[in-house]
């Protein structure tokens, strides 16, 4: 066949299905399609992947005051963004702003939800809060009513905006739930797994006085679950997800029961977070090891390379992992030499 | 409804491909042809013969996925993930068969089929600046100096990082 060396391969592809395609680009890499040519220059305009996020606009290293006047530039945009739109449906929409007036979100919740979407970002957290900080930071905004009132929706991210567990009943297409930087309690995760029995995707990120972790819920259907830095009273996580494949773990350690995963594939550990070293911790990670006989791949954290080696078996796991591939975050600390050892036995 | 369990597609160059119709049910277009009794016959597509078996493979390798959806066979999995790589990267590295296939997905109405391809052109565009997209897909700038400048102007915070 000749080369088709010179022609334009979307000359014959309709505008519909070049929208497509830019619908799956980042929402700023889609804007730059604009500069393309004459044909490409408003196609992104109807992009089904919508994302407005305030750093397009404001800079982290600028003052308050410039903050405060490019803020007010950022939210001018959004509103004419969307005043122009004229496709009739979205399927992801996301804002991340960090000081959020009510009429904004109102209003973007209203035109998204107008749109039948079906992924749906908030995210209000300041990227000045620091991630490794012990802090905890009060939610900025209250996840407006009309939200849960959306049948169709299959992804939720919300980030400094509280929820209430108790109305998450409609969310039964609900596949992907992520949650960070709120208050939230061992009942309002237990709630929202039972609410959403179709639930594929977990994720908390910085929440915080959670009592203990606790995913024994049953029936889950649950495959990634990611526990990110978040802060507990007590030092028990307790997971019983039966159709588990990827978990992963930053935070304090403490006393893990994880049961019955038979299809549980992927593990990562990262015990940065600890502050103190104590022997018996070795004890506690032993434990967690063990019942993680099945996984094929494993990372684990310079923490748990040095403290491992203080268990009650120094040299390696009595009944040995099947892990493939092992990845080790190594901080080349010298303590670490023994439970590089244990885990390569 | 008709009595054969198989269809016959015809393409452009005049090669047949006789599917299981099962198979083929993926796609809206020739569903709707043997739900009204219309696929007895051949049916004649305006698609090259490569790209067609391409597309029939496809169409295979998921009907075959998602009857084995239910027994959790790890192997299978494995396997299916592995076609759908090769998949991906030898359409990725082939213009001509990667567009031949948007297109011939898109008269045949198979969505899926239809939105990986799309995802597998955006992510080729990923990353790319306006010059080198330009180039991958010889698309041609026919903006004047001033228009240019005025899309830069009216979308300037998309173009600094």
């Amino acid at each position: 066949m000749a080369d088709n060396d010179d022609v334009d391969m979307f000359s014959k592809l309709t505008n519909d299905l070049v929208t497509v395609i830019i619908s799956y680009l980042p929402f700023k890499e889609a804007a730059r399609t604009s500069i393309l040519s004459r044909r490409w220059r408003h196609i992104w305009l109807s992009t089904k992947k919508i994302e407005f996020l305030e750093s397009f606009f404001v800079r982290d290293d600028d003052n308050e005051e410039t903050k405060q006047l490019h803020r007010s530039h950022f939210i001018n945009f959004v509103h004419q963004w969307i005043g122009q739109y004229n496709a009739t449906i979205v399927k992801t929409f996301r804002l991340v702003i960090s000081r959020p007036v009510n009429f904004l979100v109102q209003n973007c919740i209203s035109f998204a939800i107008a749109r039948d979407v079906k992924e749906l970002a908030l995210d209000f957290h300041d990227p000045l809060w620091p991630e490794h900080g012990s802090e905890n930071h009060e939610a900025v905004f209250d996840l407006p009513m009309h939200v849960y009132g959306h049948v169709g929706l299959e992804s939720l991210e919300l980030f400094s905006c509280n929820i209430n567990a108790s109305r998450f009943n409609n969310f039964i297409a609900l596949k992907e739930l992520s949650l960070g930087w709120i208050q939230l309690s061992v009942q309002s995760i237990r709630e929202l797994l039972v609410q959403c029995p179709f639930l594929e995707s977990l994720s908390l990120k910085k929440c915080w006085e959670i009592e203990y972790l606790d995913i024994t819920v049953p029936n889950l259907r649950l495959k990634r679950l990611v526990i990110d830095k978040c802060d507990f009273n007590q030092y028990r996580y307790e997971i019983a997800a039966p159709n588990l494949r990827f978990w992963k773990y930053s935070g304090t350690e403490g006393m893990f029961r994880v049961e019955r995963q038979n299809f549980l594939t992927e593990v990562e550990l990262d015990f940065a977070l600890q502050p103190d070293f104590d022997e018996e911790i070795g004890e506690f990670l032993y434990e967690l090891l063990r019942q993680l006989e099945i996984v094929r791949v494993l990372t684990v954290c310079s923490f748990l390379l040095q403290v491992i080696p203080h268990a009650e078996e120094p040299f390696g796991m009595t009944v040995p992992l099947e892990v493939k591939h092992l990845i080790l975050n190594a901080g080349m600390h010298p303590h670490e030499y023994y439970g590089i050892n244990f885990m390569l036995k | 409804m008709a009595t054969t369990s198989t269809v016959k597609l015809r393409s452009g160059d005049n090669e047949v491909f006789e599917v299981e119709k099962q198979v083929m049910i993926q796609s809206g277009t020739i569903r709707n042809m043997i739900e009204d009794d219309a696929a007895d016959g051949e049916i004649p597509l305006q698609i090259s013969s490569r790209n067609l078996a391409k597309v029939v493979e496809w169409c295979k390798c998921m009907q075959h996925r998602d009857r084995n959806n239910n027994n959790d066979n790890k192997e299978e999995e494995e396997e299916e993930e592995e076609w759908e790589k090769k998949f991906d990267e030898e359409v990725s590295e082939d213009k001509d068969l990667h567009f031949g296939l948007l297109l011939a997905a898109n008269y045949l109405e198979i969505p899926a089929l239809l939105h990986r391809l799309c995802q597998l052109a955006a992510d080729i565009v990923k990353g790319k600046t306006p010059e080198e997209i330009r180039r991958t897909f010889n698309i041609k700038k026919d903006f004047t100096p001033e228009e240019e400048e005025a899309v830069m102007d009216e979308h300037g915070w998309a173009f600094h990082d």
